[in-house]
């Protein structure tokens, strides 16, 4: 399936670029993604443990299934104010 | 009842609070949050703000309605900025307007906490010296950075 990824802030100027799309099996979640990320972006590596996720706008946690064409997001540490 | 959005344009007092006002209303308190002159004891040049927009949206009205049933306020209304701001511009105005003056401050109080622990906005500080860094990212390495 096809999952969109979005990058904001640190993370986006850490893999140079605002967005990508990840093929992933069937049956992935949050966590897969999180590996796969870090597989194909070296500068993610010591982030992906460390920063949040949204899946279609909402928090998502590691356990949560993702679906084909879903947009996920990478959330760095917030900084609102 | 709450208005919450983000925009790339200056902030203006009179429109938030406009927004808030209601004749079943005592009160109306006005948090603005401005670009700072100085962040940890350095010179600060200017603020760089960036949204997930639809998202910090939604988590914007998310927390006002989690705050319209705490408390009993009437209005609010969140607005975040985005872009580079000059120092003393407003980069955040949460209004909330209630019966009484007690619930508007302890609401404003708890939209603004809120916001900055689970809203995706991003801020990056200018130093007047050259650098910058995005305020609570400790993973970065753009430091001096090279883009200013």
């Amino acid at each position: 399936m096809k999952i969109a990824v979005r990058f904001f802030a640190g993370c986006r100027e850490a893999v140079q670029q605002n967005e990508t799309e990840l093929e992933l099996p069937e049956g992935s979640r949050v966590a897969d993604l999180q590996r796969e990320l870090a597989r194909r972006f070296p500068p993610l590596a010591g982030r992906v443990e460390r920063v949040r996720y949204a899946v279609n706008g909402t928090y998502a946690q590691p356990g949560d299934p993702l679906n084909d064409g879903d947009e996920a997001a990478v959330i760095p540490p917030v900084a609102g104010g | 009842m709450a208005e919450c959005w983000i925009t790339d344009q200056p902030l203006r007092e009179s429109e938030i609070l406009d927004l808030v006002k209601t004749p079943r209303a005592g009160a109306a308190v006005l948090f603005i949050g401005t670009a700072r002159n100085h962040a940890e004891g350095r010179p600060v040049a200017a603020l760089e703000y960036e949204a997930y927009a639809a998202m910090a949206e939604a988590e914007m009205r998310a927390l006002a309605e989690e705050a319209l049933r705490r408390w009993p306020a009437e209005k609010i209304a969140v607005v975040h900025r985005t872009g580079r701001l000059d120092i003393g511009e407003a980069a955040v105005m949460a209004a909330v307007s209630s019966a009484h003056r007690k619930e508007a401050f302890e609401a404003c109080a708890f939209l603004m906490d809120a916001l900055k622990e689970r809203v995706p906005i991003w801020k990056k500080e200018h130093w007047a010296d050259g650098g910058a860094r995005w305020v609570n990212d400790d993973q970065q390495d753009d430091q001096p950075n090279k883009e200013a």
